[in-house]
Parts: C-alpha cells; structure tokens; sequence
C-alpha cells in the first residue's frame, strides 16, 4: 500500500537516477509549502531560504533516504523542513542567551506576502484547525510555528506537562482524521 | 526490553518536534518494536506537515536557479551505494525473530548473514580509513566467524550496529571524494567506482538470499545500479577465467538484455583481437544472479553464439570470484 502519489513515484525513480530536471520540478512542487513553513517557525526570511535549499539538496543527495512506501514527499519534506527550522530557533535561543542579549526573541508574525493556498487540502487543515478545542490548538500552534518542546509550551500555558502533550496528540489526531475522511491519507 | 509506559503519550509531540532529544530516543525506541506507534506516528506527522502546508508562500524568484547550481552531480556509485543501503535497513526493519532463525541459500542463518555483511562492509571500509574494531583478518570465512563470535548472539543490535557504522564510513569517504580503495580477500587495489559497486553487488545478493529465506519476494535493483554492477560483473570475467585456471586468448561479446544492461566487447587476455569469438546473450538480472552464485549457468537462460565451448566456460567461471 503506497501513500505516494504516482506523479511522487514517477519523480522519485527519476532523482535516484540523478535527473537535474526532476528536482527542478519537485522544487516547483514543494518549494512554496517548505519556504512557507521554514519562514512561519523560524520568522527570518534569509534564514528560510537557507533551510529551503538545504532541504532541497538534502532530497537530491539522498534521495534514496525517501521511502515511497512509508509516506509521501510532502510529509517527508516537511519533517525535515520543520526539524531544522526548530533546530535553527532554538540554537539562535542558545546563542541569545549565551551572549545574555536582553531583547524581545524574534517575533514569529504572520507574513503579509503570505500567499492563499490554491489547493483544497490546506484550505481544509485550516477549517480543521480551527475547529480544535482552543487549548489544542494553542498547544500545537505554539510547539509547530513556535519551535517549542512541549515543557515549554506547558510552562508557557500554565498547564501539567502531561496536559499539552496529550492536546498535541489529541489535537493532531484530530486533524489526521479530518484529512482521512478527505481522502489524504499521507499515511496510508 | 520495557518500554516506558507513558512513551505513547509523547507520540503528539514527538511529531510536532517538540521533545528533547532524551524524550525523543523514547519514542524511537517505542516505535523500533511497536507497529501500532509506528502507525500513529505516521498519522500525526502527516497531520503535522499539512498544518505546515497551511502556511505556503512562494519563494525569491531566483532560489530555484541557486539550488539547481549548487545541485552538483552525485557519482553514480555513490547513489547504487545508498540505495542498496538504504534497501538493506528497511528490509532488517522488517524482519522477525523468527525470521532470524531461517537458513539462507549459503547456509548462514539469516542473523548470522547480517553478521557477515558487518564483516565485509568494515572489512572495505577499513582499507579507506574505518577504524578496526574487531579484527584485521581478511580472510572472509575466517573474519565472518570471527565476527559472528563477537556479534552473532545480537546480530540486530551489535551486528547491525557495526554494520551501519562500517556503511557510513565507506559514505562519508565516497562523499569527500576518496579515490580507491582495497578488496582485501582479493589483495587488490580498485577505484572507488569497483569499491562500491561490489558492496552494492552484495548487499542486493543477500537482502534476495534473505527474501528467499523469509518467504519474502525478490527485489530488481534499478536500471543505473544494474548497469553499474553488470559493467563490474563482464570486466571481471577474465579474471575469473584465471581463477579457474583457463587461459584463453580471444575475446568474448556479451550482450546482457533489459532495462541496465548493454553490450560489451572484452579481451580475455589483454590483448587486441579483432573480433570476438563468442557472444553471450543473457537477461541482465540473471547474469547478476549467474555471477553472485546464485544461479547455476545451465539455467541462466543464455543464449551463445560463435564459440559455444568457451561461451560454456565463461558461464561455468562467472561466479568464480563470488565470496560467501
């Protein structure tokens, strides 16, 4: 059972062969999604576009790193994506607290040349994440765009630690069973 | 081994990235030995990377050109290197207790041929730099005894570990440009495409004797890799003949069919000759599989043309420089 799609398995086979082309139209795919989401956790956009190349490259090394089996690209780019977004924030967090910098930490605010999502599926993530019980939401928000642990989200919310991480998982699962009963099972 | 009760809790965070990395190895280890984790897993992050997609904004115009230019071309080997790699794990992720227990085609069981694969793949990436960990014997039946006594009663644990170290040395060196490297059960010195393409070889040889053994169905390695490993398997067949104790002044045609293979003209001897005496017309896979021992030349399928006595004796020599 294979949880990519066909176009996914097409390109694939084509980047294992080492076609420049292929990761030109991964790229053309992908990029806005991987750039969007770097740019919301991190909030600096040179620093977005960095983990965006990186990521890219990363795809085209090692492409044999990505198993068609195991899910599709956009959940495999955007694990990474989202992993070294968080790495970056909170090795910036490390620094500014090293060099005892007092400041207000770089805010993560919404990007005004943030583009609509043409594609249904993000439209209804939205719909579905906004549908969570506020403090699910709010926990997820703040550990996905906020580069969080969930200690610190519970610490920022005033909550157990066990509270926030079971609404992320609550919360997530959620959402998962919107986008199944969509029809996108990235995880099939 | 126990798993901590509350590991499944932390699945949520875990696929938002929000664990440290010692909650982190919890859930790793969780989700190594639990499928229902796996699965939840699996399901939350793709939660995760659509709440991600929410967020989609178009990158600077000329990004795209900056990635395609610092795109550089990845050698050939190095890719067969990684997919043969990458293949071996998610197979060894599969498997079973009992899997283990199963006997392979040559003999070994199938834990204990993961034991022999860390054998052979430190035994390569030891000539290029891998630290000697175990032992310095080159022998392969002798060095894979020995390290099936250092690792044979936890060959997932120790031996896949050593293993996995061995294979990201060998990458690590391919990836900073390391030229050649030894055969050190052949004494031979080979370029860093020969060095590869043989792990590549057998690592392919043996997640298929594992399939066998584990009732599981045989993979064809892409057409790039088998181009790679047939390219290896025909400029080897003069030594082969030696190994044997023939020697042949002529040269033979082969012409290995489907996707990855070619045709090739080589001198058995070194020598010019001005047309080969023999063709040999083989499927590609099965000539992979002739050479690696794991199909006997009678029913390989080839059809030969021109000499057929020495087209013969090519067959029966192919898998003469075959390991275990």
């Amino acid at each position: 059972m294979s949880a990519a799609t066909e176009w996914e398995l097409a390109v694939h086979r084509r980047l294992l062969c080492g076609d420049q082309a292929a990761l030109g139209e991964c790229y053309d795919q992908y990029s806005s999604f991987v750039f969007g989401l770097a740019r919301r956790v991190i909030g600096d956009r040179r620093a977005a576009e960095d983990i965006t190349q990186d990521v890219f490259l990363h795809l085209w090394e090692r492409a044999d790193s990505f198993d068609p089996t195991r899910g599709g690209m956009r959940t495999w780019l955007g694990t990474i994506a989202h992993r070294r977004a968080v790495d970056f924030v909170r090795r910036e967090e490390a620094r500014r607290r090293r060099t005892e910098k007092v400041g207000a930490q770089a805010s993560v605010t919404p990007d005004v040349e943030e583009m609509a999502m043409a594609i249904v599926t993000a439209e209804r993530v939205r719909e579905a994440l906004a549908a969570l019980p506020t403090e699910q939401r709010e926990a997820i928000t703040i550990a996905y765009f906020g580069g969080k642990t969930y200690r610190e989200v519970a610490a920022e919310l005033g909550i157990p630690e066990g509270t926030a991480k079971s609404r992320m998982r609550l919360g997530l699962a959620r959402i998962a069973d919107v986008l199944e009963r969509e029809g996108v099972g990235q995880w099939a | 081994m126990g798993v901590n009760p509350d590991a499944r809790d932390l699945l949520g965070a875990y696929a938002l990235d929000a664990l440290d990395d010692t909650d982190a190895a919890t859930v790793e280890t969780l989700v190594a030995d639990d499928r229902d984790a796996a699965y939840e897993l699996h399901r939350l992050r793709g939660a995760a990377a659509w709440i991600g997609a929410t967020e989609a904004l178009e990158p600077p115009r000329d990004l795209r050109a900056q990635l395609l230019a610092r795109a550089k071309d990845v050698p050939t080997e190095l890719r067969s290197y990684r997919m043969a790699v990458a293949r071996h794990e998610a197979l060894l992720d599969e498997l079973t207790a009992e899997d283990l227990t199963r006997p392979t085609a040559n003999g070994l069981s199938v834990g204990d041929l993961v034991v022999h694969l860390a054998s052979m793949e430190s035994g390569i990436a030891e000539t290029v730099g891998h630290e000697q960990s175990v032992t310095a014997e080159t022998d392969v039946d002798t060095r894979t005894e020995v390290y099936l006594a250092a690792y044979g009663a936890d060959p997932m644990g120790a031996g896949r570990g050593s293993w996995r170290v061995a294979a990201e040395s060998l990458d690590a060196w391919a990836t900073a440009g390391g030229r050649s490297g030894r055969l050190p059960w052949a004494g031979a010195e080979v370029d860093r495409r020969t060095l590869l393409a043989t792990r590549s070889f057998e690592l392919w040889t043996h997640d298929d004797d594992i399939r066998a053994a584990t009732g599981r169905e045989r993979l064809t390695p892409t057409a790039p890799e088998l181009r790679l490993m047939s390219d290896i398997a025909v400029s080897i067949m003069p030594f082969c003949l030696l190994a044997r104790g023939h020697k042949v002044s002529a040269a033979a045609r082969f012409v290995l069919t489907g996707e990855g293979g070619g045709e090739w003209t080589v001198s058995l001897d070194g020598r010019d000759h001005s047309a080969p005496t023999t063709t040999l017309t083989v499927d590609v896979v099965d000539f992979c599989r002739l050479v690696a021992e794991r199909i006997d030349p009678d029913d390989c399928g080839a059809t030969l043309d021109g000499d057929v006595e020495l087209g013969r004796t090519l067959l029966h020599c192919a898998s003469a420089l075959a390991t275990l």
